[in-house]
């Protein structure tokens, strides 16, 4: 098995909405979540790359990585509302037990992201379903849509993080499964006779 | 706007730019971009795991070969159906799709026709997405099936695989194990199997493909070429350029294909015989490490073997064995080697260790 070091963070993606929820717990804004999401990500790459032993819990891990960034960053504030603190002690124990394993089936992942593509303004929608339904190279949609290599471009960079939102940063009861299926080591499903 | 919103965008940025055309002036910024910050490429493997993970959508290319910008228009398209329905259809014989494949022109627009006036709009949808089939086998499963070109295919043990052959292509969507086609010869219909990222194009031929990752994927050419996309690269083969300069892997030789490369090596005829063997039930062992033969094993079993000790796991094992009895395969490794073996009373799980006295 290889050891590369974007394995934390593969399977961190996985759960996405929970540590989301965690930040926000913090930071109450979502904008501070996002940065601090990045930095919790950055992280376990990092981890991912020491010779560290073998983290056994990812989903413990990155919530542990996930506290300590939202405390660094409080601490970089200096203001820190003490009924806050309170409230946070009291979120220690909540986030480990919270370990729902929702399974949302491929159709209904294919939906919500149908559904983000569609929250897309046409031209963008245009431009995404020629790469990624017909594979069409940048230049051969630029070519057909006489538009630009350039506008092409902006468009598929739109469409690429709306792409990642729909996959990842969905409430918790949202979770879907196909995505990751192909993260987990090892798999067994039912027996089947030859 | 905040630092993480630019950081994600110019991620975004990077991965479509890398999609286009690259430079090895593009690639090194792009390079240099991600050493400035483990944030950067943090960001980075976000997206790129979203955006390929959205060319499953090319399971809702049309049939007929037609080409819709307006594929994902709200009004040609409502999420809630496919939530319901999905588009790969799971259910449906072989015999009926080869039917409505080989109906006339006419009947066919009729009963498309039909079924719309039938059942609405929502259901001409699901029709107009049919033709995609789906097959598994399970742990230690294994099938043989004749596809409606005449090409045929093995599925190994754990394995996924969507299909759909139309008047211009034949798709193969392999979405996880190990499968060996024999391509009926069809230079007009094209058969494409993508694997993960990888896509392999062949016209007729011999060949096997083996998900190890998503961005891992083995291919064992048995007889023939067929031309082989990595993870990240232009794959559109469709053009001819594109498909000119395309790795090409021939009989004799397996690829290893990973993210951007494809590493291609001779093998001998009579081991591509041997890698082939599952296709009858048997692995077939010729100097392989312990611990690989051990892997191999696992792959088919629910049953999995673990090796205790290091010191073992680069011993050299040979032999044929069922795939299903990794009983017999510790068995002569105990016997050859003397290593001790413990099976788990309640799973049944094997633990291989190097035993007390040498045999």
């Amino acid at each position: 098995m290889s050891r590369n070091d974007e394995r934390y963070l593969l399977q961190a993606l996985e759960f996405e909405g929970v540590l989301r929820a965690c930040l926000y717990r913090y930071t109450r804004n979502n904008s501070d979540v996002d940065e601090l999401l990045q930095e919790v990500y950055a992280r376990l790459l990092t981890a991912g790359a020491s010779d560290d032993p073998e983290v056994r819990s990812v989903r413990a891990f990155a919530l542990t990585v996930a506290r300590n960034v939202a405390f660094d960053w409080l601490r970089h504030r200096q203001v820190v509302p003490i009924e806050l603190v309170a409230d946070l002690e009291a979120l220690e124990v909540l986030d480990e037990g919270e370990q729902i394993e929702e399974i949302v089936n491929s159709h209904q992942e294919l939906a919500m992201l149908v559904k983000a593509i569609q929250g897309l303004p046409d031209r963008c929608r245009q431009v995404f379903t020629l790469r990624k339904v017909y594979g069409y190279s940048q230049k051969e949609i630029a070519l057909r849509l006489s538009i630009s290599e350039n506008t092409v471009e902006q468009h598929l960079t739109k469409a690429a993080r709306r792409c990642a939102q729909a996959l990842f940063d969905q409430p918790v009861s949202e979770r879907r499964s196909m995505l990751f299926d192909r993260f987990r080591k090892r798999k067994r499903p039912n027996v089947q006779s030859e | 706007m905040s630092r993480a919103s630019d950081i994600s965008d110019a991620a975004a940025h990077w991965l479509v730019r890398l999609e286009g055309q690259t430079t090895p002036q593009i690639w090194d910024s792009f390079q240099e971009w991600m050493d400035q910050d483990p944030r950067h490429r943090a960001a980075f493997i976000r997206l790129r795991v979203a955006w390929n993970h959205v060319d499953l959508l090319k399971n809702m290319r049309p049939v007929d070969g037609t080409i819709d910008a307006d594929l994902l228009a709200t009004t040609k398209i409502n999420p809630s159906s496919i939530a319901d329905r999905g588009l790969v259809p799971v259910q449906g014989s072989q015999r009926r799709r080869t039917e409505e494949l080989a109906m006339p022109e006419r009947r066919r627009v009729f009963a498309i026709a039909a079924a719309i006036a039938a059942a609405g709009v929502v259901a001409w949808f699901g029709s107009y997405h049919l033709g995609w089939k789906s097959y598994e086998t399970g742990v230690g499963g294994r099938q043989k099936m004749e596809l409606a070109d005449g090409s045929t295919v093995d599925l190994n043990t754990n394995t996924e695989l969507n299909v759909r052959i139309s008047g211009s292509r034949r798709d193969i969507m392999l979405a996880r194990g190990e499968a060996l086609f024999h391509v009926a010869h069809d230079p007009n219909r094209p058969f494409y199997v993508t694997a993960g990222g990888t896509v392999v194009r062949a016209v007729g031929t011999e060949f096997s493909v083996r998900i190890r990752d998503p961005e891992h994927v083995d291919v064992l050419v048995a007889e023939g070429r067929v031309a082989v996309g990595a993870p990240g690269t232009e794959a559109n083969f469709e053009n001819p350029t594109l498909l000119a300069t395309a790795p090409k892997v021939s009989a004799g030789e397996a690829a290893s294909v990973r993210r951007n490369s494809v590493s291609i090596h001779h093998i001998l005829s009579t081991d591509v015989t041997r890698k082939l063997r599952w296709t009858d039930g048997y692995l077939a062992f010729e100097g392989e490490t312990l611990d690989d033969a051990v892997q191999e094993f696992n792959r088919y079993n629910q049953r999995q073997i673990t090796i205790t000790d290091k010191s073992i796991v680069t011993v050299k094992v040979g032999g044929n064995f069922r795939t299903t009895d990794p009983d017999s395969f510790t068995a002569a490794v105990q016997h050859m080697y003397g290593f001790q073996v413990q099976v788990g009373a309640n799973n049944g799980d094997i633990r291989l260790s190097a035993g007390g006295q040498p045999p």
